[in-house]
């Protein structure tokens, strides 16, 4: 049964505050506790980027064809793909991203992330502890806010409940401890016709204007009953504001229409999920969107990083899908990020949930290796062409500086503006984590 | 038809003419004759998530060389087996393909596609070591292939050469390396030559093509072709005389491009209005060297991976109707049929 007009354009509002819409807007109106506790500890954190650019490579990347190379090793664990130098002396990476290798001047990365959980379902990489069931995003829009009429934390990819087989840790992650206040708007693909954005698009019969008088009736009816309330009752009203700003907002309609883009530039990312998807991240970072979270395709053992195969499932999808998808991606969006000025604001960040095992089996591939793995980082005032942390000459395990997930959480929220070391209100999602400071301090 | 048009220029009266142009468009399409029409001059075998999207399998597609096209069937499909890398024989009967059980190791099958069964390519999988990447020689007598540290070879990726007839594995003395990988063998219709690539470190590039002459049994580096990046996806055509591969080297139109390299003429082959800024990659060209397949990226594709046909004696690309899905397509390998067959992939 249709639902009636009456009934659609008052649910609009309704369902504002209490939807994915509200939960933005809540998002939005939390202030910005931590800035001034940041301005406090101005000095101490290399940069304050105000977004970050969070990139899931579920299944697991080989570090050895990706960030990690070992030409020198033996037979059974050097893999067949040649390694390709970049602009730093004695730094080589694999031949299958030969354009992130020329950027290399762009990004650092870290060698010797390590921890123990080899299961795809392991949250440690994107929570900063294992079990942990808050990931970076939540927490850097609880504490950072959004303070622009845009959502504040957008993950693109697919996600619990649209088909997706859940053995990636990012599918069951919502906001965790925080609530779903600040569960991520979640975006299924960029590609197949453009984002939809029904959730906060105006329908054709409720033009701006009617809308509007709609949200005043709204706002009058509720006075008497919000000034009965609580704060929290307040607070709800402040987010259906928020909400409708945002419903109304062409704003956003418009940081998700990736046809904006020139064609070329299209290209440039690749006619693909995932270079659309970093085009898309790069739109909302411009916008104003605190935390964009893109996850490779869907299911980790048949389109994502999962090789464990010889053929297809294996080091053919590395050379005939993976690679060239991730090096064109990735490459094109440091470039843009660098070329608009972005890219001292915004931190990147590549990983997944472990990396491959040093000796090939018998399909000529790799399986599970989450004791020695690589990152890429880039952005946010982290030198470009650095390394961190060392592997050992079979890449099983660090040499030295072993960073752990904690680690590695505390150095995206130290990035991503958040002081690691003064503001008690972190100490929860990085337990004994430290910043990894060679990323910025070399 | 012509008659049919004489007397429809005679009705004068508009809906008349409407009525009757209805009628024999109707009449037309029902006739039998409309649908034997349809004369395959192009076959396709090619790998496609279309049916599953965890498991893809191999499917058999016909074309008519100008803007018509069929799926004929498919190979066989079976749950929990991944199928890629399809080859066809030179008179379209045979297809030959790798597959991989969801956690074993990678496998290579036969398919009579003419009696829709399997056939037995015996020795091929021996070893409890992965297996792929095969390719026919035109009369399906020769398998090329490659195995991962299979006995008689070396520790690491080797090209291996199967006669079916004899069940015996050829001698290719001096194609393998003990130290280095030689993966990806495209053996020419006529069965003399074998294109691979290799990551031999005296190349131009890190992964570079080679050409093994087999009535010589000479590895050439084939230095004119390679570049400094990355060479990889060789065919042949039937004669060898052009090897149609992929490569992200300066100067392409984006990403991976396809190119072609004419040994006779001892230059590359302008392939006009074939490539895109996109990643083009695993080439497959006709026994004479007309039709090249391939999978491309393009925003004006159906799904992320298509499979394009590109026609280069009218330099375009051909209308391929019912072959593309929103789902990934690859993994061509295409035929001429009805027409020339002396070679073939």
């Amino acid at each position: 049964m249709p639902a009636s007009p009456e009934l659609n354009r008052r649910g609009v509002l309704k369902v504002a505050g209490a939807s994915a819409l509200g939960l933005w807007a809540a998002t939005a109106t939390v202030p910005a506790a931590s800035e001034e506790n940041s301005a406090a500890a101005r000095g101490q954190a290399a940069a304050r980027p105000r977004s970050v650019i969070f990139i899931w490579l579920n299944g697991g990347p080989s570090q050895f064809e990706t960030f990690d190379p070992k030409p020198n090793a033996s037979e059974d664990i050097r893999g067949p793909f040649g390694c390709i130098r970049t602009h730093v002396p004695g730094v080589l990476v694999s031949e299958l991203i030969p354009q992130l290798a020329r950027h290399f001047d762009k990004y650092a990365i870290v060698r010797s992330l390590a921890h123990r959980n080899a299961n795809h379902s392991s949250t440690a990489m994107m929570t900063g502890i294992e079990g942990g069931d808050t990931p970076f995003g939540a927490v850097v829009t609880k504490l950072l806010g959004s303070s622009e009429a845009m959502p504040g934390y957008v993950h693109i990819g697919s996600s619990k409940g649209d088909g997706t087989q859940f053995v990636s840790a990012v599918d069951n992650l919502d906001a965790g401890s925080l609530g779903n206040a600040f569960a991520p708007l979640r975006v299924r693909s960029p590609l197949a016709g453009g984002v939809q954005l029904g959730d906060f698009s105006l329908r054709d019969s409720v033009p701006p204007g009617r809308f509007h008088k709609r949200q005043e009736l709204l706002a009058q009816l509720q006075h008497q009953q919000a000034l009965r309330e609580s704060a929290a009752g307040r607070q709800m009203d402040q987010q259906q504001s928020r909400a409708a700003e945002i419903l109304s907002s062409s704003r956003v309609r418009d940081a998700f229409d990736l046809s904006r883009e020139p064609e070329v530039l299209r290209y440039r990312y690749g006619a693909n999920h995932f270079g659309q998807s970093c085009l898309l991240a790069r739109r909302l970072v411009e916008a104003g969107t605190r935390y964009v979270q893109i996850k490779w395709y869907h299911v980790a053992a048949f389109d994502a990083w999962d090789t464990h195969g010889a053929d297809l499932p294996g080091m053919r999808r590395l050379e005939q899908q993976l690679c060239p998808r991730f090096d064109m991606g990735l490459a094109s969006l440091l470039q843009d990020l660098h070329d608009r000025g972005l890219l001292e604001t915004t931190l990147v960040v590549a990983v997944g949930e472990f990396g491959r095992t040093p000796t090939l089996n018998k399909n000529g591939d790799r399986d599970h290796w989450p004791f020695c793995f690589s990152a890429l980082m880039a952005g946010g005032g982290i030198h470009g062409g650095t390394v961190v942390g060392e592997s050992d000459r079979k890449g099983a395990y660090p040499v030295s500086d072993a960073y752990s997930p904690a680690d590695f959480a505390a150095t995206i929220y130290q990035l991503a503006g958040i002081p690691v070391a003064t503001d008690l209100r972190i100490r929860p999602f990085v337990q004994d984590g430290l910043p990894i400071k060679a990323l910025w301090e070399s | 038809v012509l008659l049919l048009a004489a007397f429809h220029r005679r009705l004068t009266r508009g809906c008349l003419r409407l009525t009757f142009f209805v009628l024999t468009a109707v009449a037309l399409h029902c006739h039998p004759a409309a649908s034997e029409e349809f004369t395959p001059a192009l076959k396709l075998a090619f790998v496609s998530n279309r049916e599953h999207y965890w498991y893809p399998h191999v499917y058999i597609y016909e074309h008519d060389g100008r803007s018509r096209g069929r799926i004929v069937t498919s190979l066989q499909p079976q749950d929990k087996r991944l199928d890629h890398q399809p080859v066809l024989s030179a008179d379209g009967r045979w297809c030959v393909y790798g597959f991989e059980m969801e956690g074993e190791v990678g496998r290579i099958q036969g398919w009579d596609l003419a009696e829709s069964k399997p056939r037995d390519l015996g020795r091929v999988n021996e070893g409890s070591n992965a297996v792929f990447s095969p390719s026919l020689s035109a009369d399906a007598g020769l398998l090329a292939f490659c195995g991962w540290s299979r006995a008689g070879g070396s520790a690491r990726w080797d090209v291996f050469l199967l006669d079916l007839q004899q069940q015996k594995l050829l001698d290719l003395p001096g194609l393998n390396t003990l130290e280095f990988d030689e993966r990806r063998a495209a053996i020419s219709g006529d069965a003399r030559w074998l294109a691979y690539s290799s990551n031999a470190d005296d190349g131009a590039g890190l992964t570079d093509l080679r050409l093994y002459d087999r009535r010589t049994a000479q590895q050439l580096p084939l230095l004119e072709v390679n570049s400094a990046a990355t060479d990889n996806y060789p065919c042949l055509s039937g004669d060898g005389s052009l090897l149609c591969f992929a490569s992200d080297r300066a100067g392409g139109a984006g990403g991976l491009d396809i190119y072609l390299y004419d040994f006779q003429r001892k230059q590359m082959v302008e392939l006009l209005g074939l490539n895109s800024p996109g990643h083009e990659q695993s080439p497959s060209i006709t026994a004479d060297g007309r039709y090249i397949a391939f999978v491309s990226e393009r925003f004006d594709g159906v799904g992320e991976h298509d499979i394009f046909v590109y026609d280069r004696q009218s330099a375009r690309l051909l209308d391929m109707p019912n072959l593309n899905t929103d789902r990934d397509d690859y993994d061509p390998c295409v035929i001429r049929i009805g027409g020339r067959v002396t070679a073939g992939n």
